[in-house]
């Protein structure tokens, strides 16, 4: 792990060093941030390794208020001598001197635990497997050359869009002028493949399957993902339009996934302060289904959106989002979405060393999921299964979502027929109490874990 | 000529390693780039910041296998071991090129008219608060206005084992504005915004009151919108950032990438017709000053006009060094790269329809009944199977030739082997957008230009909540 705490040690002598400069320049209140990340990937097609990338990246940004008024400057070019942390610096209090003064521009107090509490508490994280730490590009090679041959082995496959291996380690440290001083690291590897399979003469489908976990040995084998991508794809084969209808939809995990990240934009309250969300006035309104509270708990073991301290130096814990009875309990908020709308942050400032904190979700858990996808559809007894979608909805703004799908028709109970170039609609509102069903597939490859989920009724346009 | 980022016995050097055990091509890409961003929050200033990066990307490429690496360490010695570390795909047996000397080149280049390093953060203010007020002024029903103003100004210098050695400078700069106007229990969105690579200045022909203007326009014409009418019908889309419906339909599919990997649905179908014959469709990098625009790509090749498709017939793709090697083509200036930690991969740079003959009101008055389709969001392309989607943010029932409801949630579905032969009609309006798109593909973003005259199209498939 020596390679991961010296990264640690580095970045949060400069985050720390970032912080002096910055007072000694003008700040009355600030912070630093200090990114270094390496990862390597390779991709393989036609039996060969078409390409091997190397990353490594060190980025810092100095948040400061001068008298209420704000500045942020970052650079991608790791200061290292004293002149270029002052330099940096002094950049971010001379945007600030431009800026419009504001109440709402505050860096709240530490609460969040440091010292060996820290170190204690990353450990019981579990974010770092040292064997990720040390892989090389032999495994990420061979694993994408193993991806692409099984992959293509399959009759009907000619050929893979992207089989892929990476791994990944970062670090990041945090510094403020509220005392705060923190920094952690994790590492992460994925592997990934698409298939591809013709489809009569001028069309293909393309499906993918993929894994990602911390820690190397909890990763699917390149084998199971590379099968199931086939499967799938050939799977797609003869999709076709079907003619406009409302419909029962069921959406797999991943669209799941998708709808559920559509939810939490919406309950961010730098959006809801600026009044640019559909959900900024459903603060303690039933508008979500009954009997699956969703949860945010950013102390999930493992989990990828998980983190010892929030972006600002708070302390986190786990909050219920949306109850049982669908109400929507809390908006998640930093310290200037907080301070923005009279309330408190509620340790959700999220960032990376190059970026301004905002408010983020960290693990998102919906509960009360029962049965598999196969039981959704079983109960179903004509609807659409959505297994794909295009498109960049909904509007955060007004909660319209219309997007691209493609999937399976359902006929009493079972897969028809594979169908696409189709678009389910709705709005938010809703599609948010008109789900019926939830499952308990959630996947622990992301850091949403919702289960596939059924609407009742949605616009379904084809032909 | 100025100085180069890098020194060239340095960059040899680097090239040298690279390919010291073995390959076909190295190339060195070094980029220095600082962009300031101010975004604007009713008024104010809710954040200004400033961004530098300064670093190197190194490539090898032997066959079809490509090694890629960066650093953001400037020394000889950080260099040259990234170059160590991409020269193992050489040592896979393969060719054994020697890099050619460096010969620099001066790439062809308009004029800057200004030069926006003496440009103040707060005449970069002034800008979008002139926006502000004009939006604000503009109708008494606007809620709320959102601003932002981001510019770039960069420097990069490519040398590879061909001998190309050119710097380019760059810059880019875009101002948008969102208004929000409330309806009822609704709120109607418009968006606008505009940029080019002239500089600051560019502000001095569109000006951040005609962006003001047309977002707030955009905003009070969705008032009252209805759900548009479901299913397959005749779309007329409006020129300019309708584009975006070339883009992701045809656009993407032509990528050289795409077609040598045989993922895309235009693979092998050169001398085809794919569109109607009423279509040319163009993609120009050399159009002066544009946010799609180059001097040169991003591998050091000059940018120029590709003719893609003529009369509705495929012509050729677009193509970076790398794939166009791959393909016994030349490569056609449409290498591009997010920034130095990326490797180049074929990219658009302006794509658009060329003008037809018909009058725009003409095309309009011709259709019974249909969707006019004015304003347009992102859009995105699944390239396999070639369905397409894009999001429609002010549209129009058309009726007997006449425009009425406007529509609200509707999405254009098609799939780009077939949308363009459903083109019946080809507006004499072309118009390119005015500098606000961004595409994403393999993970980089680059900026873009889109464009198109007035089309008719029968039969694109509308999504939507109607019926």
């Amino acid at each position: 792990m020596s390679r991961l705490s010296d990264a640690r040690t580095f970045a949060k002598d400069l985050a720390e060093q970032l912080v002096e400069a910055a007072k000694s320049a003008g700040a009355t209140a600030c912070d630093a941030t200090v990114g270094i990340s390496s990862s390597l990937s390779a991709k393989a097609r036609d039996g060969a390794i078409e390409d091997v990338t190397r990353s490594s990246s060190r980025a810092a940004g100095v948040r400061v208020i001068v008298d209420g008024k704000l500045g942020f400057a970052t650079s991608a070019q790791c200061p290292t001598t004293p002149e270029e942390v002052q330099a940096l610096a002094a950049d971010a209090v001379h945007l600030a001197e431009i800026s419009t003064p504001s109440d709402i521009n505050v860096i709240p107090e530490a609460t969040a635990v440091s010292g060996d509490d820290l170190e204690q508490r990353f450990k019981q994280l579990k974010l770092c497997d040292d064997a990720i730490l040390d892989i090389g590009a032999d495994w990420a090679t061979s694993q994408a050359l193993l991806l692409e041959k099984v992959a293509t082995s399959h009759d009907g496959i000619d050929t893979v869009r992207d089989a892929s291996a990476g791994s990944r380690w970062g670090v990041f440290a945090l510094a403020s002028s509220n005392g705060f001083s923190g920094d952690y690291g994790a590492t992460s590897a994925s592997l990934s493949t698409s298939a591809v399979a013709p489809d009569g003469e001028h069309k293909k489908q393309v499906e993918g399957e993929w894994d990602a976990s911390r820690f190397l040995k909890q990763l699917r084998s390149a084998e199971d993902i590379a099968n199931d991508a086939a499967r799938l794809a050939l799977a797609r084969v003869g999709a076709k339009k079907i003619p406009s209808t409302k419909a029962p939809v069921i959406f797999d995990p991943s669209m799941a996934r998708t709808f559920l990240g559509a939810i939490i934009g919406a309950i961010n309250g730098e959006g809801v302060a600026r009044g640019a969300s559909y959900l900024q006035d459903a603060l303690d309104n039933e508008v979500w289904v009954k009997g699956h509270a969703i949860v945010d708990d950013p102390l999930l073991v493992q989990g990828f959106g998980s983190h010892p301290f929030d972006g600002e130096g708070l302390e986190v814990h786990k909050s219920t989002l949306f109850d049982d009875d669908g109400k929507l309990c809390m908006f998640l908020h930093d310290a200037r979405s907080a301070q923005r709308m009279g309330t408190s942050p509620t340790g959700h400032a999220s960032r990376s060393s190059m970026s301004m904190p905002s408010p983020s979700a960290s693990n998102v858990v919906v509960q009360g999921g029962k049965g598999t996808l196969d039981d959704l559809i079983k109960d179903t007894e004509r609807g659409l299964l959505v297994t794909s979608m295009l498109g960049h909805s909904p509007n955060g703004i007004t909660g319209e979502y219309s997007r691209g799908a493609s999937g399976f028709w359902i006929e009493d109970g079972a897969i028809a027929f594979p169908v696409e170039e189709l678009t389910v609609a709705g709005t938010m509102q809703e599609m948010m109490r008109g789900i019926d069903r939830i499952a308990d597939d959630a996947e622990a490859r992301s850091s949403y874990r919702i289960g596939s989920i059924r609407f009742s009724e949605l616009a379904i346009s084809g032909t | 000529m100025d100085e180069p980022l890098l020194d060239p016995t340095v960059l040899s050097r680097i090239i040298g390693r690279a390919l010291s055990k073995g390959g076909d091509f190295a190339d060195v890409y070094v980029q220095r780039r600082r962009s300031v961003g101010i975004e604007l929050d009713d008024g104010e200033v809710r954040s200004a910041n400033t961004s530098t990066q300064f670093g190197v990307g190194i490539r090898v490429i032997r066959g079809a296998a490509v090694a890629f690496a960066h650093s953001d360490d400037l020394s000889e010695n950080a260099l040259l071991e990234c170059a160590d570390a991409v020269s193992h795909i050489g040592g896979q047996d393969g060719g054994d090129v020697i890099a050619k000397p460096l010969m620099r080149t001066m790439p062809a280049s308009w004029v800057r008219k200004s030069h926006d390093d003496d440009v103040s953060l707060e005449e970069r203010l002034s800008l979008l608060l002139r926006g502000y007020d004009a939006a604000k002024s503009a109708d008494a029903r606007v809620e709320k206005i959102f601003g932002g103003l981001a510019d770039v100004d960069e420097t990069v210098l490519i040398a590879n084992s061909d001998g190309v050695f050119v710097q380019d400078d760059r810059s880019l700069c875009r101002l948008s504005l969102q208004a929000i106007v409330p309806d009822g229990d609704k709120k109607r969105v418009g968006s606008w915004g505009g940029g080019s690579r002239v500089g600051l200045s560019h502000y001095e022909t569109q000006t951040p009151e005609s962006i003001a203007e047309e977002a707030v326009r955009q905003a009070v014409a969705q008032m009252g919108a209805k759900p548009a009418p479901v299913g397959e019908q005749v779309v007329v889309v409006g020129n300019g950032s309708s584009g975006v419906l070339l883009h992701e339909a045809v656009g993407h599919g032509l990528e050289a990438d795409f077609i040598r990997k045989k993922t895309s649905l235009f693979a092998g179908l050169v001398g085809e017709k794919v569109a109607s014959d009423l279509c040319t469709v163009v993609d120009d990098g050399t159009l002066e000053g544009l946010r799609g625009s180059l001097n040169v790509d991003d591998e050091g090749n000059p940018t120029q006009r590709n003719v893609l498709i003529k009369d509705g017939v495929l012509q050729g793709f677009m193509s970076d060094r790398h794939n166009s090697e791959l393909m016994g083509e030349r490569p056609t200036g449409n290498g591009r790269r997010q920034s130095f930690r990326h490797a180049p991969v074929p990219r658009m740079t302006n794509t658009f329809l060329e003008a037809g003959d018909d009058n725009p009101d003409d095309i309009l008055k011709g259709v019974k009944n249909g969707l006019y389709c004015r304003a347009f969001g992102g859009g995105q392309v699944d390239i396999a199977n070639g369905n397409f989607v894009f999001e429609v943010r002010e549209g129009y029932i058309i009726e007997g030739g006449e425009l009425t409801t406007p529509v609200q949630g509707a999405t254009l579905v098609g799939n780009g082997k077939d949308a363009l032969t459903k083109v019946v009609a080809v507006g004499n309006d072309a118009e390119l957008d005015p500098g606000i798109y961004t595409c994403g593909k393999a993970g980089q973003s680059v900026p873009v230009g889109v464009g198109m005259p007035t089309l008719r199209l029968d039969g694109l498939t509308v999504g939507g909540t109607g019926s």
